[in-house]
């Protein structure tokens, strides 16, 4: 049904929020029209609307039921409108300030974050436990061509390992995690392993603990990973495992496990699908996560 | 001693203990294959078969020229990434 019936859309509200353009302006005039958005609350949910910026329905509720029927109700509902109200110009200024786009050279990873082992309490929630209990998370990792050019001569930039550590070892299975401050990295080391013969692929390992300050939030991480690139120089390949010893939340991932649990991020090179498109979630900040201090 | 000390000598030696700590256990060859097996998705879900579009004007401009309402999913950190 969202494949023919509609033009679907997926988006961070934190940008749409913000950005000072035609497409910020499209945004909160639509989302403005939900029936008790309240002023200064997240604008985050679903909407269905037409393309002159008239809003037909919009609910920030997960229950797949009511989706679906909103779904129906509204497939046909497109038609023209009576007068113009928001319908955005074809061509305008991007506010650059909000635009993330890949760097020149730099290749994406898929981020895959599940919990693998843990101490689960008494179910008090029903299905949302069983599915957030269940997750996994997704981000994406950003590798800029320096560190490509780095990883080809069997050196791991510090950029990069930081950046896997600060921004990457996070419990994002339930919700947008609190990165890891410049502090909160205690120690991260990755490195190639010396060559044991010459069919297997270069394999990196190391490790990394981070902690917040009041130790509530930690994690200690064993990583290996295997990198491969071909004799152009392009990087076809880069799996990687942080096997975390992780305690602790954040305020927008609450009920994580009691105690320790175990936290397994995976990641890979991403397929070209379109949603690699979608920028690292610590890109929001883009200095300090390409930085990585 | 004077109390405005104490946090920071708390921060070192929480810092300190950290770093004191027993090595991490690594990873082994076998565990990184049956680990990255087991947390990368083999198959897609339902949702990462949509085609989700990630530019808001050229999805509008797409529904006017094809006469078909908006859908839009939008949270606190991207949908298809990091929620």
């Amino acid at each position: 049904m969202l494949r023919e019936d509609y033009v679907p859309v997926a988006l961070d509200v934190w940008y749409e929020e913000r950005r000072q353009d035609e497409a910020g302006a499209f945004y909160r005039a639509l989302v403005a029209q939900r029936e008790g958005l309240r002023a200064g609350h997240t604008t985050q949910g679903f909407y269905v609307a037409r393309p002159d910026g008239h809003l037909l329905r919009g609910w920030n509720n997960r229950d797949p039921d009511k989706l679906a029927r909103w779904l129906r109700e509204h497939r046909k509902a497109s038609e023209p409108a009576d007068e113009r109200t928001t319908a955005p110009a074809a061509a305008t200024e991007v506010d650059r300030r909000f635009a993330r786009r890949l760097p020149e050279g730099a290749v994406v990873a898929d981020v895959f974050t599940r919990i693998t082992d843990a101490e689960w309490p008494a179910r008090d929630r029903g299905w949302m436990d069983e599915a957030m209990r269940k997750a996994t998370g997704r981000d994406h990792l950003w590798i800029t061509a320096e560190e490509i050019a780095a990883l080809a001569r069997r050196e791991v930039p510090a950029t990069l390992a930081r950046r896997i550590a600060r921004f990457h070892l996070v419990d994002d299975t339930r919700g947008e995690p609190p990165m890891w401050r410049q502090g909160e990295l205690a120690e991260v080391a990755l490195a190639f392993e010396p060559i044991a013969d010459g069919t297997a692929p270069p394999a990196l390992a190391g490790h990394a603990r981070l902690a917040t300050g009041d130790g509530k939030r930690r994690c200690e991480a064993a990583l290996r990973g295997e990198v491969a690139i071909d004799e152009n120089g392009r990087l076809v390949r880069f799996d990687l495992v942080a096997r975390c010893a992780f305690a602790g939340e954040g305020e927008f991932t609450p009920h994580a496990p009691p105690g320790t649990f175990t936290l397994v991020v995976a990641m890979r090179l991403a397929p070209p699908d379109g949603q690699d498109r979608v920028p690292p979630q610590a890109a929001r900040d883009l200095d300090e996560y390409l930085r990585a201090r | 001693m004077q109390p405005q000390l104490l946090p920071l000598i708390g921060a070192a030696a929480f810092a300190a203990s950290l770093l004191a700590q027993a090595p991490i256990p690594a990873l082994s060859d076998a565990s990184f294959r049956a680990l990255h097996a087991q947390v990368v998705p083999q198959a897609c879900e339902t949702w990462e078969t949509i085609p989700w579009r990630v530019d808001l004007l050229a999805a509008v401009r797409e529904a006017e020229a094809t006469g078909r309402p908006l859908f839009l999913w939008t949270m606190n950190g991207h949908p298809l990434g990091c929620t």
